[in-house]
């Protein structure tokens, strides 16, 4: 009896070193710190090698690994009890100073994902779609949002 | 966008890192526990052995409950599985009242090698459907049995939850497939479970459901009437012969008012009615139904474009974006084989019956002025006839092929299916027992003229 055991470790590999640093960029920007971010990319890929039995085959490996990552990444932040982004810049230093940082932080979990997902990741709707179990109408509706209020900021902050 | 992406990669920039595998394999096999984490181990077999001391039939049972269920599961190359439907109707006995629940079933048969499925759909034992077609990732309760199932037996991840009882049958609940995933409804991680229930007599599948939280959704158990894996040889996969597969039906139907004069001659066959007047509604209109059945064509592709099109079906299985520039709309692959649908070829005219019992007068809801509408808004009763297969569709006929027993009536929701001589009848009004009613009080006309009030 032929059977399918979910995912190779070859093909996760595969996954793992084509978008590594995707995956460290966006890890980063949930947990605030670069360090922080790699962490929660080896975590999830530890954990992926470990479940890749139970990979269903539903989706893309890619969905799969990007939901562990976003999790892990989560996961971080809340064991740390600090809020994302938050790591002090110098005024000044981006040339947007603290105010858009600050925004980016207090934007609600979703939008923030979601334009993470899209801007360092380069995800399709589809593919954020599926990484945060929404359908991909909501996936436009909510970068909208995100994008809306981010320039409001920014016209703010160039005052 | 460009000022939203300056910002964010000014507030992220792109990571300076090296990918390191080793570590993250190294971490995958080798656990790193703490002296104290040693210590708790060591102390929970300690625990468990004394378990099994006390309770040595309850530990045992356990890894045998999964060493049967994988002995029961098979190793032949096919899937043969018959699924219960959870759609159905109940058969009336019009004499005693007595009900009987009918239930669909799918029966499948999945070749993985050649990803080929036969699949022949049924509705209380006749054949209504009939399928050979390759399989898309839809069919989750084929992946779970396929791919989820057997593996879990094999690899240990199989997990015993709970002992029930389903339809009667005494089973156990085994998780095979679990993931704990986020809800972003309340930001939380909740567990996903494929679970599948096997009989406590024969170790086979005979449920399966999809538990969130180890929560049931309602109506969210699968029944398995028949499980086993069998050789190529002993699996059918036989072609469907063209008018065995409802895939390409195609129907154009209508309805025109008519004097009851002409009921026998537009049914072919005396007319069976509820006499003038019904329950205190006046029989308002006769109508003649009629429709033409066509097929579209299938037309076989090959060379480059059946490439092109399997492809795109290939992206559109995987959830990818779609192929804007190939016609895949009504595309099929059987076997090695790909097929488009063409034109439908129509065939001849077919009239059945129609009997408005209520009030016929003018539709406000359309433009015209007319007092011939019969208005549906209003109390109803509406028996359909035809003599002709062709026109059961048409007139919304449940199943084309399942036909009562005399004396009984076949009950979906608020319509009733029964035959009588030959003619297929459907009896529809709003409340249940009024179809009822009017199943037993139906009657053949008596001949001659009658006007319609």
């Amino acid at each position: 009896m032929r059977l399918s055991r979910g995912v190779s470790i070859a093909e996760v590999e595969r996954v793992y070193r084509a978008d590594y640093l995707r995956f460290v960029r966006v890890a980063t920007a949930i947990t605030g710190d670069e360090d922080s971010g790699a962490d929660a990319v080896h975590d999830a890929f530890v954990q992926a090698v470990r479940s890749r039995r139970l990979y269903r085959g539903e989706g893309p490996v890619e969905a799969w690994v990007w939901r562990m990552i976003v999790n892990a990444a989560k996961k971080r932040v809340k064991h740390r009890h600090v809020a994302e982004v938050e790591k002090p810049h110098a005024e000044g230093e981006n040339g947007f100073g603290d105010p858009v940082r600050s925004l980016v932080a207090s934007l609600p979990e979703r939008q923030r994902l979601t334009l993470f997902l899209r801007y360092y990741a380069d995800l399709d709707y589809e593919a954020i779609a599926s990484t945060l179990g929404v359908s991909p109408g909501t996936v436009g509706a909510t970068l909208n949002q995100a994008h809306t209020a981010l320039r409001s900021a920014l016209e703010e902050a160039h005052r | 966008m460009k000022d939203v992406q300056e910002t964010l990669d000014r507030l992220v920039p792109a990571p300076g890192r090296a990918p390191d595998w080793q570590r993250v394999l190294g971490d995958a096999h080798v656990r790193r526990r703490s002296p104290l984490v040693h210590l708790g181990v060591a102390t929970l077999v300690v625990a468990l052995a004394a378990l099994f001391v006390v309770a040595p039939w309850k530990g045992s049972e356990r890894v045998s409950i999964l060493d049967r269920a994988l002995a029961a599961a098979g190793d032949g190359p096919v899937l043969h599985v018959v699924f219960r439907g959870g759609w159905g109707g109940t058969v009336v006995d019009l004499k005693t009242g007595n009900r009987t629940p009918v239930y669909g079933e799918r029966e499948v048969w999945f070749d993985p090698a050649r990803n080929l499925i036969h699949q022949v759909s049924r509705f209380g034992g006749a054949v209504e459907d009939h399928e050979l077609y390759e399989r898309n990732t839809g069919d989750h309760e084929l992946t779970a049995l396929w791919r989820d199932y057997r593996p879990a037996l094999e690899n240990g991840t199989a997990r015993v939850v709970s002992e029930d009882v389903v339809d009667g049958i005494p089973v156990y609940w085994i998780i095979v497939r679990a993931q704990m995933l986020p809800d972003v409804a309340d930001h939380k991680d909740h567990e996903w479970a494929q679970q599948v229930a096997i009989s406590r007599e024969t170790f086979k599948p005979v449920a399966m459901k999809y538990t969130r939280d180890r929560q049931t959704p309602p109506g969210g158990i699968e029944h398995l009437l028949r499980f086993e894996t069998i050789s190529v040889e002993d699996a059918d996969f036989t072609k469907p012969a063209p008018g065995d597969s409802l895939n390409g039906v195609a129907v154009m139907s209508g309805s025109e008012p008519i004097d009851l004069a002409k009921a026998a001659s537009v049914l072919g066959h005396t007319p069976f009615w509820l006499g003038s007047e019904f329950a205190g509604l006046p029989l308002g209109q006769a109508q003649e139904a009629f429709s033409r059945t066509g097929r579209h064509e299938e037309m076989l592709v090959t060379g480059p474009r059946a490439e092109r099109i399997r492809a795109c079906l290939r992206r559109r299985a995987m959830r990818r974006p779609p192929c804007l520039r190939y016609r895949i709309r009504g595309a099929r692959i059987r076997g090695s084989d790909v097929y488009l649908m063409g034109p439908a070829k129509f065939g001849p005219r077919h009239t059945g019956l129609t009997l408005f019992y209520g009030t016929v007068g003018d539709e406000p809801t359309t433009f015209k002025n007319e007092d011939s509408m019969p208005l549906y808004e209003r109390p109803n009763i509406v028996v359909n006839e035809t003599t002709d297969p062709d026109l059961m569709a048409p007139l919304g006929y449940a199943s084309m092929h399942y036909r009562p027993s005399p004396g009984s009536v076949l009950l979906m929701g608020q319509t009733v299916y029964l035959t009588r001589d030959g003619v297929q009848i459907s009896i529809r009004a709003a409340r249940e027992k009024d179809v009822i009613a009017a199943a037993r009080a139906l009657r053949p006309m008596p001949g001659g003229a009658m006007s319609v009030r």
